[in-house]
């Protein structure tokens, strides 16, 4: 366990000291959901409409332009190396990059959302559902994200890569996750289906994302 | 334990780096590889230790009885890389990998490394043969039982290469196993001599 702890702590230490990618993540999320009010002009009725898909696609872009130092550090300063030999942990290893990940990047995001939401003119009632769909689907989006880095690791510039690879695998959980906030099909039976499918599609991309990871990076280990 | 390397071919970018490479590491036998740059020490290493697919060829490990063992475990790897991270103070880095392997750091090395001075510097501070000591100690602090060193001494003062010297010797000591490629005269007792 310790050894987990290590990495988690770690990976949470460089974050914070190196603090600008935080910043960039919070500052791309930020300017996306406030440019678009601006853009939509003074037409106050349309904005809760579009409202939670524009969180959605936000989180989703956010976690994809942040997503792809995840590995790269590791890689370039030869830190994976003696990761990948310790091969009997490894696939836990990337769990815990990906969870201090999370906790770095993705859980600021999720706790701004209901300020965003506000700011959004989103009803209050959908304010709380629309958070917690989102908190249940970060995995997914985080561990789906980590393999489109994993894939371009050694790339530069591999953001944009990422988005084209990694996008088609989110249009699931998109669908089923802006339906259950629907303003026009939200109800008690279609947002707890939703909320058992985004569930089932977060614990699936964590039981088999981290082997999936640790294929790649073992593969590209060169 | 034994660590068999068996008729191993390495091509890179179309040219064989070797071929028919066989050999067998033992106890208190180190094996010292040389060659030229771009010879393929740096890739045997890496062939040994996982990193780096073999074209063809066999690498395992027997133990006591003959029966071949997983080795890759018990095998740290020091390469042209250093695996620190420049973010973080000295200690900071210590002490994650005291956290990871679970062993305790021996300050007298940070002190015969001049290292216990700087714990609280940032490593993006220091200087080559600093950060190299640095990124050694996580070999010696792991006790692993296979060391593949690729060119430890570079960057190094005399002093701190006489450390290093010392610390090899008593894994050798201790029975256990030690592949070094280098370009400088290491000469150690019953060494075996690879050349590339």
């Amino acid at each position: 366990m310790g050894t987990y702890l290590a990495i988690i702590k770690r990976d949470l230490v460089i974050s914070y000291k190196d603090g600008d990618h935080i910043a960039m993540g919070f500052g791309f999320f930020l300017v996306i959901i406030s440019l678009l009010p601006i853009g939509i002009g003074s037409d106050i009725d349309i904005l809760p409409k579009v409202g939670p898909v524009l969180l959605w696609i936000a989180f989703l872009l956010t976690t994809l332009f942040t997503i792809s130092r995840l590995f790269k550090d590791d890689h370039v300063d030869g830190t994976m190396d003696f990761m990948i030999m310790d091969s009997a942990i490894f696939e836990i290893i990337i769990i815990c990059k990906v969870f201090a990940y999370w906790i770095s990047i993705t859980l600021p995001l999720i706790i701004v959302i209901p300020i965003m939401s506000i700011l959004l003119n989103i009803s209050m009632d959908l304010i709380l559902p629309i958070t917690f769909i989102i908190f249940i689907s970060s995995p997914a989006f985080v561990f789906i994200a980590a393999v489109g880095s994993a894939l371009t690791l050694g790339m530069e510039r591999s953001g944009i890569l990422i988005t084209i690879l990694i996008l088609p695998l989110y249009i699931p959980l998109i669908i089923v996750g802006i339906s259950a906030t629907n303003i026009n099909v939200i109800g008690i039976n279609s947002y707890s289906v939703s909320v058992m499918l985004i569930s089932g599609f977060s614990m699936l991309s964590i039981a088999l994302a981290p082997f999936l990871i640790s294929l790649i990076l073992r593969t590209n280990s060169y | 334990m034994k660590l068999i390397i068996d008729n191993l071919h390495l091509e890179r970018g179309g040219k064989f780096l070797f071929k028919d490479l066989s050999f067998c590491l033992e106890s208190y036998k180190p094996i010292i590889v040389m060659g030229s740059n771009g010879s393929g020490k740096t890739s045997l290493l890496r062939c040994i230790s996982g990193l780096l697919h073999s074209t063809s060829g066999e690498i395992y490990s027997i133990n006591e009885k003959g029966e071949k063992i997983e080795y890759l475990h018990q095998c740290n790897y020091s390469g042209h890389k250093l695996a620190i991270k420049n973010e973080l103070t000295v200690q900071e880095n210590i002490i994650f990998w005291s956290r990871y392997y679970k062993k305790e750091i021996n300050k007298d090395l940070l002190i015969k490394f001049k290292l216990d001075s700087l714990s609280d510097i940032s490593v993006g501070l220091l200087s080559f043969g600093q950060m190299k000591k640095l990124s050694l100690i996580r070999i010696f602090l792991a006790e692993k039982s296979i060391w593949l060193l690729d060119e430890p001494m570079v960057g190094l003062d005399r002093e701190s290469q006489e450390v290093v010297k010392k610390l090899i010797e008593k894994h050798i000591d201790l029975g256990k196993l030690i592949i070094i490629t280098t370009h400088t005269d290491l000469k150690f007792d019953n060494q075996i001599l690879l050349s590339l």
